[in-house]
């Protein structure tokens, strides 16, 4: 069984007399440890789709699977439970407390499922490390520059040890050096981790760290191209090109 | 993890309860000026409770500790039914009933010192009742048996020796420095037919007995005082120690007091001594009963202050609880997060109010002293009603979070993802278009329409009020629209084309805009409704100056006066017309065998409409009407009484006379403040003679030949009418001031009240506006960089504030004049206090341009803060 799937999934925004088709049965099965790519113009449907796969909305038809088990059915609660213990989310615009400082946004997720943090602080601090800010941990966001910022995000998605990511263009903001960790960071932790990854890009060189890319427009997958993973993968860019092209995007 | 801050979060995080109080605190801490704000809405309606609470409390206690020192040990008080007096046989009747352990008759005189006799005048205090220390009293005592019920202690000389009868006196030393009278000199006294002297023997302290009459008293053989006013044998009360168990228990005490008014017969009342109290107590009813009203609704003022700031801070945070959903935040965490704050900022809040309200008493109790003319003592307040305070304060305010925190609950995942952080604006309008109109018909129907029993009518009403502001505030996104492309023009005008932007702002956010209107509308409603009291009860009272007092020429005297001195004032020159007034204390004996304090003014039918008018609320025209007094056996009665006991014209009261009790029929409801919050019933001189036996004159009004000058006349009346008579004489004009200035003073303490309003509703333009400049810092920072200036900026934000404050005073003034009529029924459903409302015209105009003027100013701070937003920042964050 997949962790993830969506099966004939629609969305549709009623404005006025015109019905906006964000996502048109679009049908997806992601399996365990599996990292998967999400290409596609602006207005395609992207974040679309991974709000729906994370249960942040409603379909307005189909079916969504996460973490084993069909949404339809449940209460927020429990959807909102699922997601705290099982998902971590990596947003489009970087959402932290202004409150807070990093390490303490970074934690948010084990503080409201009242956890007691002492025992997770390594975790934490290397969380930190990993997204190269082990420094910056007593910062609050207001101090720190948006790639800063994301950076800290993305550590947070991982706090919880998620079976599942899923991330908005986590790299969008970042040079790309710190770019290449991230990915770098998602490619691990669904190697090694078997933790599974869904991850909407613009960048074909973020989306060829994937073991899969989708390829959407108008609301609907148009592609969906597997890629071995390797090193120097200089190939599997000119592979993704190639289809973009093919596609006009 | 360097900062000791984080190491408290970690370290706390073990508490899985502290979690939100901790993300609470934080989110407080940090937005500490929005916590101020929050909080001083809190402090604001708790410290208005708790002062008048205090008030209350210290009045009533220093009106009862004023009876019970000056009471002294006694359990039991015999006075005269009337005002004459009773025989001072009864004395060895009261001392030969078993039960009583000691006795003190006295007789008091009521006089003057000659030396004041020049240039006296009674004084009255806001209530109609007489200033005490105004009048001297000359108090008769058996010196061997007074100590034993009154406390005395002597500073000076020595205490009358047992059996002295001669001209002693003993005072009180404050007066006595006042008069610079010391032991061994004379006091001289006014007495019927003359002046006599009294040796000073003693001075005591301004404690005990000393109190009594603030302090302007002092003592003299019982046989001394009874002779100077030609008083033989008669006594004015005599006081009683009971046994000790039968003082401890309430029931034995009623007994002995039972048996007591069975053998002292019907000419005398054997009463507890405080119920004297509860005179004064009586005619502060109805003021306590005003400010017991607006401290309910200056915590419900305070209570929509605290809605609108969590309201505000959901709206400000959407995207923060969004973003804390989508990482798996439950509603029900998100309900707690936001209750936290909220019990955080209600105890703190509440903690501050007490503080505020304990030192605003003092305020009040300044003004309630002056009002009362009494001095005042603070009391501290009970550690139990400050506890009921800061829990009413807590309750309020988490009351108040409820609703903001459920909205704050329903916030979905998703808004946080969208960069524009959008509420559901077109809500406030359905939502408004389907109840306001409604809340506000209802609520007005309630109001105006049923009828409620006394008991729950100040419960409903109030409630109905609060309904009231509900509605109008759901009003508030239907016409606000409106009225603002109403303003627009005017707003250009002031502000330039940066009033343009500024007005059409308010379009925006129509829940934004709603709260700060719905602030200014409580706080300017307030103003104008306030206004709208005071001013109907002055226009009534200047009426009744005029009219129903009438004449030119008051003249009044400490001792009595004969009604043949009538025929002497008449016969003045430039005299025109005299009648005369008497009153005398009684009591209404109700249907239900309940008895009420109530004062008959007797006046004169023959003379009377020659000089002053009567106001006819109900019943035959004027002269009919004393007509029927004439005849006897008829009252006029106060529009007052008329209400509280459902009497009308040709109903019977029974009154309580010397000869029994005596019924009289209504003939008339008229408008009088004679008594002011007393009640008074109006009856002919004859009929004072005849029940009550009084046939002494309290006051003559005189009416002035035209062309004849009041000085002149008053001259001529204290010359040649008055010599040997210390006759006061006071024209209408002086006491129609006299009379405004005390009731001037009472309403200042209303006027604070309404300050109180400005301050909340201050407080809740500050709060939205800054809530606006902070919800737009990112498009602030845009219109700068793209070359608006600060001031440019600021006066943007200004404009926008001016708009509201021109919409807010459009609901602040019409809601006002719908608080006037409330106000005014309420007045007359609980008080019985039946006023003509007034339309407060020139207060309206008032309030208007002071909603402009405050909404400015509360702009100012929200304001220059828009004009210094960091670009750079503005545009990095997102
Ligand atoms: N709340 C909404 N109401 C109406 N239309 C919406 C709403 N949310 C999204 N849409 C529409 O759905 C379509 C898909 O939007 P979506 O945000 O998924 O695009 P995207 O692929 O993520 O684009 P981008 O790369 O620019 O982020 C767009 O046409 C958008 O206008
Ligand atoms: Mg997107």
């Amino acid at each position: 069984m997949p962790v993830l799937e969506a099966r004939n999934v629609s969305k549709y925004y009623q404005m006025g007399a015109v019905t906006v088709r964000a996502l048109d049965d679009v049908s997806l099965e992601v399996a365990r440890g599996e990292f998967v790519a999400v290409m596609g113009p602006s207005g395609s449907g992207k974040s679309t789709l991974l709000h729906l796969l994370g249960g942040l909305d409603e379909p307005t038809s189909g079916s969504i699977v996460l973490a084993g088990s069909e949404l339809s059915h449940q209460s927020d609660n429990q959807v909102t439970l699922t997601r705290r213990r099982k998902v971590g989310f990596i947003f489009q615009f970087y959402n932290l407390l202004p409150t807070l400082t990093a390490e303490e946004n970074v934690a948010l997720p084990l503080l409201i499922d009242g956890q007691h943090l002492a025992p997770h602080r390594q975790r934490i601090h290397g969380l930190l490390d990993m997204v190269g800010l082990a420094d910056r941990g007593g910062h609050r966001p207001d101090q720190m520059s948006g790639g800063q910022q994301q950076r800290v995000a993305i550590a947070r998605a991982f706090v919880n040890e998620p079976e599942i990511v899923l991330a908005d263009e986590p790299t969008g903001n970042l040079d790309s050096r710190s770019g290449a960790a991230i990915l770098q960071l998602l490619r691990r932790s669904s190697q090694e981790m078997q933790q599974t990854i869904v991850m909407v890009t613009h960048d074909p060189r973020a989306a060829s760290y994937a073991d899969r890319v989708i390829f959407l427009k108008d609301g609907q997958v148009v592609q969906s191209l597997p890629i071995v993973y390797r090193s120097g993968h200089g190939e599997d860019m000119a592979r993704i090109l190639a289809v973009m092209q093919q596609l006009e995007l | 993890m360097s900062s000791s801050k984080e190491t408290l979060l970690f370290r706390l995080s073990r508490l899985a309860v502290a979690m939100p109080l901790l993300l609470a605190l934080r989110n407080m801490a940090t937005r500490w000026v929005r916590t101020v704000l929050t909080m001083l809405g809190i402090v604001v309606g708790v410290a208005a409770m708790v002062s008048v609470n205090v008030t209350n409390g210290s009045t009533l206690n220093s009106i009862n500790r004023f009876f019970d020192e000056a009471a002294g040990q006694s359990d039991l008080l015999v006075e005269s039914e009337t005002s004459g007096g009773f025989d001072q046989a009864l004395a060895d009747v009261v001392r030969r009933t078993p039960g009583v352990v000691a006795l003190a008759p006295a007789y008091i005189g009521v006089t003057i010192p000659s030396a004041e006799a020049q240039d006296w005048q009674v004084q009255f205090g806001g209530g109609g009742q007489i200033v005490p220390g105004s009048q001297f009293w000359l108090m008769g005592i058996d010196p061997e048996m007074d100590p034993q019920v009154h406390e005395y202690k002597l500073t000076a000389g020595e205490l009358l020796p047992p059996g002295e009868t001669g001209y002693r006196v003993v005072l009180v030393e404050s007066y006595a420095a006042e008069k610079g009278i010391e032991v061994g000199e004379d006091l001289e006294l006014l007495i019927p037919g003359g002046a006599a002297r009294l040796r000073v023997v003693g001075l005591i302290a301004k404690e005990g007995i000393g109190v009594a009459n603030e302090g302007v008293i002092g003592f003299a053989p019982l046989p001394a005082a009874q002779e100077l006013f030609a008083a033989a044998d008669t006594l004015s009360q005599i006081e009683i120690v009971a046994e000790t168990e039968i003082a401890g228990s309430s029931d034995d005490l009623e007994a002995l007091r039972q048996t007591l008014a069975d053998r002292l017969g019907p000419e005398v009342q054997v009463k507890y001594p405080a119920s004297r109290g509860q005179l004064v107590a009586n005619s502060l009813q109805n003021y306590r009963l005003g400010l017991g009203f607006f401290s309910v609704v200056s915590l419900f003022v305070g209570s929509f202050l605290i809605y609108n700031a969590f309201a505000m801070t959901i709206v400000e945070r959407t995207r923060e609880i969004g973003m804390m959903r989508a990482i798996g935040t439950t509603q029900w965490q998100i309900v707690g997060l936001v209750m936290s704050e909220a019990a955080l900022v209600g105890v703190l809040g509440s903690l501050l109010g007490v503080g505020a309200g304990l030192l605003l008493a003092r305020g009040l109790i300044v003004f309630m002293a002056a009002f009362t003319r009494q001095a005042i003592e603070i009391v501290a307040a009970q550690p139990g009603d400050l506890l009921q305070a800061v829990g009413v304060g807590v309750l309020v305010t988490l009351a108040a979070a409820f609703v903001p925190a459920f909205q704050a609950a329903r916030i979905s995942p998703l808004q946080a993802l969208r960069v524009q952080g959008s509420v559901n604006e077109a809500r406030w309008l359905q939502v408004g278009l389907k109840f306001g109109p409604l809340t506000v018909l209802l609520s007005l129907l309630i109001l105006y329409r049923v009828p409620f029993r006394p008991e729950v009518a100040y419960v409903v009403g109030s409630n109905t009020i609060f309904l009231l502001l509900l509605g109008a505030t759901l009003c508030i996104p239907i016409v606000a629209s409106l009225l603002e492309r109403l303003f627009r023009p005017l707003i250009i005008f002031l502000f330039g084309s940066e009033g343009r932007l500024g007005s059409s702002n308010i379009n925006r956010a129509k829940g934004r805009t709603t709260l700060t209107v719905a602030a200014l509308m409580v706080g300017i409603s307030m103003v104008v409704g306030i206004s709208g009291l005071t001013q109907s009860f002055k226009a009534d009272l200047g009426n009744w100056v005029e009219t129903a007092v009438g004449g030119d020429l008051y003249v009044r005297s400490p001792m009595t006066m004969r009604p043949e001195l009538e025929n002497r004032l008449l016969a003045l020159d430039g005299v025109a017309a005299v009648t005369k007034a008497g009153y005398v204390a009684t009591r209404i004996v109700l249907s239900d065998g309940q008895d009420l304090f109530t004062l008959f003014a007797a006046i004169d039918p023959e003379t009377y409409l020659q000089v002053a008018g009567i106001q006819i609320e109900e019943g035959p025209p004027a002269a009919a009407a004393i007509q029927q007094l004439a005849a006897g056996g008829s009252l006029l009665i106060s529009a007052t009484i008329a209400e509280q006991y459902d009497l009308t014209v040709g109903d019977s009261l029974t009154l309580d006379t010397r000869r029994g009790q005596q019924t009289f029929r209504v003939a008339g409801v008229i408008v009088d403040f004679t008594g002011a919050e007393l009640p008074v019933v109006t009856g002919s001189w004859d009929d004072l003679r005849r029940y009550y036996g009084v046939n002494s004159v309290d006051r003559f009004t005189v009416t002035l030949a035209p062309g004849t000058s009041a000085g002149d006349v008053s001259e001529r009346i204290k010359t040649q009418v008055g010599r040997g008579m210390s006759l006061s004489v006071e024209s209408q004009a002086d006491f129609q001031a006299k009379v405004l200035e005390v009731s001037e003073s009472a309403f200042a303490l209303f006027d604070v009240l309404s300050l109180i309003g400005l301050v909340v509703a201050g407080l809740g333009v500050i709060n939205t506006m800054l809530m606006n400049v902070l919800e737009r810092t990112r498009e602030l920072g845009g219109l700068r960089s793209l070359g608006m200036t600060q001031t440019q900026v600021r006066r943007m934000i200004l404009a926008e504030a001016a708009a509201m404050g021109l919409i807010g005073a459009v609901f602040g003034v019409a809601f006002g004049v719908v608080l006037v009529g409330v106000f005014i029924t309420g007045l007359r459903e609980l008080g019985g206090f039946a006023l003509t409302p007034q339309t407060p015209t020139q207060a309206m105009v008032v309030a208007f341009c002071l909603a402009l003027l405050l909404a400015l100013v509360a702009a100012w701070y929200p304001a220059v803060r828009a004009g210094k937003v960091n670009i750079i920042a503005a545009i990095k964050n997102e």
